[in-house]
């Protein structure tokens, strides 16, 4: 029984080292925030922060397809700007809702039913040449259903196309084009104005929350902070349990051969399809996280490069094993915020000055090819190989 | 004032006439003219229609055609070549700087831009790509670092905003048909240049050492290095030829599309799909698969003109639909060459 427990446990080890390290991170932005704390950290980090730990929840969700199943998915990104666009779509609608009622106020008749819808249409559609409010925002009102909508838009469309191209076996690189023509077809459509969803302009004012009028963002951000928090620890507990279950063993073993699974009288394609609709769904979830706390969304943010970038992230934290993936999204885009945020000097050289902002791509790019090259687990095999010569 | 006065000025007033032919044989007649113009126009426009979609297919094959080497003949899914186009693109610019006659410029930039590319290609190969050859996904990732690379260095030094590429004047204008039909001379020059390509390349791939040496090496290293072939040199030489060609296009390219450092990133989507729609490893399926993207986006541009992003969407739809049921492609390959 003891020995079963340690097992267990020792199965889990890597999650409660994440748990453990996000809880001190987030308890001590927490202690040192400008809301409620020390007032050290300024509410812009605590952003930053915020949305890299939904970075890497969609990174679990990518390792999951990729490392563990060995599909490279080029749309994991577009399932996570779905996400955001539903639930921003509520915040929208909600909070222009809010700001007509509150410029009409003073009016001697409170306005109709109709009328409001016509303001609210007007003032989200003006800049897309419309008044009328699309058929898809008629739940906008509603939050649970666009909650719901977080999970079942990118959801379903997972399910449609991983139902269509694994039956079809449509395999390794052909899938990853696949996907990635998926992913532009859905950034083209809703770049046109009338999809619905404001064209190019894409919805802004997100990080306002409607009928929260009276905090003020610095403690909105924490809220925020803490719930990714929360969320990356339950998507890791998640998708520990699936990949140390029997059924991440068929999982990995479909990555590793494919064939003989089948032959082994497995029905490959139902799981790839559970782990594709699964991860998308996770990935819906962190947009939905994210874009609150970014504050707009618009078509650009689901371009293809955008999930080249996250499988990218993956590879570089190391693929295959959960904290390479938490990792490798935290610390690609931790440094890149840092490295384009101007706050490092220039480096002069006489003739010729170095622009960190100009050049961190070109840093950047170089490494993914060295980590490909000759790091092929990433900073998470450093990270086993440490380890492994401790226990030694 | 009475009805009758009313009726009376409005009597006076001329509001309209009744032309009734009494003749049938004039009626028929100009039923008949009328209906042969019609028919004439028409005609014209479903030609202009497919004039569009071949001037587009010819822009997709010509995006392609290094990918149809490298990507589809060697499998190496190279994400930078969208910036090898892009380079072959700045080269005819920086030539037209500093020689003003946009023709001999244009017949430098060819070969130079040729050169360019091939170089970086086979710099590629020897640096990168030589050691990933067993795990094609893992190329997928560093070509894209070389690729986000290319495209900042070009951003440093060309700046975001976009440089003419001007093509010469004899380019500029339009063979006019009539007034339904006219093609502008730059559309016939892609056209062309798309043909000789398509051309050279088979010619390339079935008459010359080359040629042969690749389809053996990709087939079976192994064996073809027993038969005295450096398998290691033919992977250097093809993929740098694939990323040539992808230079050259790119000048072609640039001639009638902005040139900025994201030129080559807005067709790199598009070129894979041409392949893999068409049959990996083929030249002439890769041709279906061009004709078939290019057609399709302009008949379905054709419904909504105003909408061309829509017509995109719909026909990625259409063309993941369409690998539903051909998962290898148009033309697939068949026998041993088709075993991944």
């Amino acid at each position: 029984m003891k020995s079963i427990f340690l097992n267990y446990l020792n199965s889990m080890s890597s999650f409660f080292w994440i748990t453990a390290i996000i809880m001190i991170i987030t308890i001590s932005i927490v202690v040192f925030s400008e809301a409620y704390g020390l007032n050290f950290v300024s509410t812009s980090f605590v952003k930053i922060l915020g949305k890299t730990l939904c970075l890497c929840i969609v990174a679990l969700a990518m390792d999951l397809v990729w490392g563990y199943c060995g599909i490279l998915s080029l749309g994991h990104f577009a399932f996570f700007g779905l996400g955001g666009y539903m639930i921003g779509m509520w915040l929208m609608f909600e909070r222009t809702k809010s700001i007509v009622i509150e410029s009409t106020q003073n009016n001697i008749l409170p306005l109709t039913h109709n009328e409001i819808n016509e303001a609210i249409g007007t003032q989200i559609f003006g800049v897309v040449g419309g008044a009328e409010i699309p058929m898809i925002w008629i739940f906008a009102d509603t939050l649970s259903i666009h909650l719901l909508l977080v999970l079942f838009v990118p959801g379903i469309l997972a399910f449609i196309f991983g139902w269509l191209a694994f039956r079809s076996r449509v395999n390794g690189v052909y899938l990853s084009i696949l996907t990635q023509a998926m992913t532009l077809g859905l950034s083209l459509y809703l770049f046109q104005n009338d999809s619905g969803l404001r064209g190019n302009n894409g919805l802004s004012g997100l990080q306002n929350i409607p009928n929260f009028d009276n905090i003020t963002q610095a403690e909105l951000s924490i809220w925020f902070l803490i719930a990714s928090s929360l969320t990356l620890v339950v998507t890791y507990f998640i998708c520990n349990l699936v990949v140390k279950s029997k059924l991440g063993n068929v999982i990995k073993g479909i990555r590793d051969n494919e064939t003989r699974i089948r032959f082994l009288g497995y029905k490959v394609e139902s799981y790839k399809l559970f782990v594709f609709v699964i991860t998308a769904i996770i990935s819906g979830i962190a947009g939905a996280l994210y874009y609150p706390q970014a504050g707009i969304i618009n078509p650009a943010e689901l371009a293809p490069i955008a999930s080249i970038y996250l499988a990218v992230w993956v590879a570089i934290g190391g693929r295959g094993s959960l904290y390479g993936a938490v990792i490798g999204a935290a610390f690609v885009s931790l440094s890149s915020s840092y490295f384009t945020g101007g706050q490092i000097p220039n480096i002069d050289f006489g003739v010729f000055t170095f622009k960190w902002v100009d050049w961190w791509v070109v840093i950047l790019g170089l490494s993914f090819v060295i980590t490909t090259l000759y790091a092929p687990k990433g900073i998470g095999g450093l990270v086993e190989i440490m380890f492994r010569k401790k226990q030694l | 004032m009475t009805d009758q006065d009313i009726d009376t000025i409005i009597n006076k007033h001329f509001f309209y006439a009744i032309y009734d032919e009494k003749s049938s044989k004039v009626i028929n007649t100009a039923k008949e003219v009328f209906n042969s113009i019609n028919y004439k126009v028409n005609f014209y426009k479903y030609l202009d229609l497919i004039l569009d979609g071949l001037s587009l297919t010819s822009i997709y094959f010509l995006a392609a055609i290094g990918l149809a080497i490298t990507f589809g003949v060697m499998r190496v899914i190279n994400m930078a070549h969208g910036e090898f186009i892009m380079i072959g693109a700045y080269t005819g610019y920086v030539i037209q700087l500093f020689i003003p006659n946009h023709t001999i410029s244009l017949l430098i930039a060819f070969p130079l831009a040729f050169i360019i590319t091939f170089l970086a290609g086979v710099a590629m190969e020897r640096l990168v790509i030589r050691h990933l050859y067993k795990n094609p996904l893992d190329t997928l990732l560093a070509t894209f670092g070389i690729s986000i690379a290319l495209q900042q260095i070009a951003k440093n030094i060309f700046g975001t905003q976009a440089r003419p590429l001007t093509s010469p004047d004899w380019l500029d204008g339009a063979l006019v048909i009539n007034d339904v039909l006219s093609i502008s001379l730059i559309r016939i020059a892609i056209f062309v240049l798309g043909l000789t390509f398509l051309i050279l390349l088979v010619l390339v791939m079935n008459k010359t050492r080359l040629g042969l040496e690749t389809k053996a090496v990709t087939q079976n290293p192994m064996m073809a290095s027993s038969m005295g072939i450096n398998p290691d040199k033919i992977n250097m030489l093809t993929f740098g030829f694939g990323s040539g060609i992808a230079g050259v296009a790119g000048v072609a390219i640039g001639l009638f599309s902005k040139v900025t450092s994201e030129l080559g990133s807005e067709y790199i989507v598009q070129s894979f799909m041409t392949v893999v729609v068409g049959g990996v490893g083929n030249i002439w399926g890769m041709l279906a698969g061009a004709t078939m993207i290019g057609m399709l986006q302009k008949f379905i541009e054709w419904f909504n003109p105003s909408n061309t992003l829509a017509a995109q969407t719909y026909m990625i739809i259409f063309i993941i639909l369409f690998i539903q049921f051909r998962p290898k492609g148009i033309i697939a390959l068949k026998g041993r060459a088709s075993e991944d």
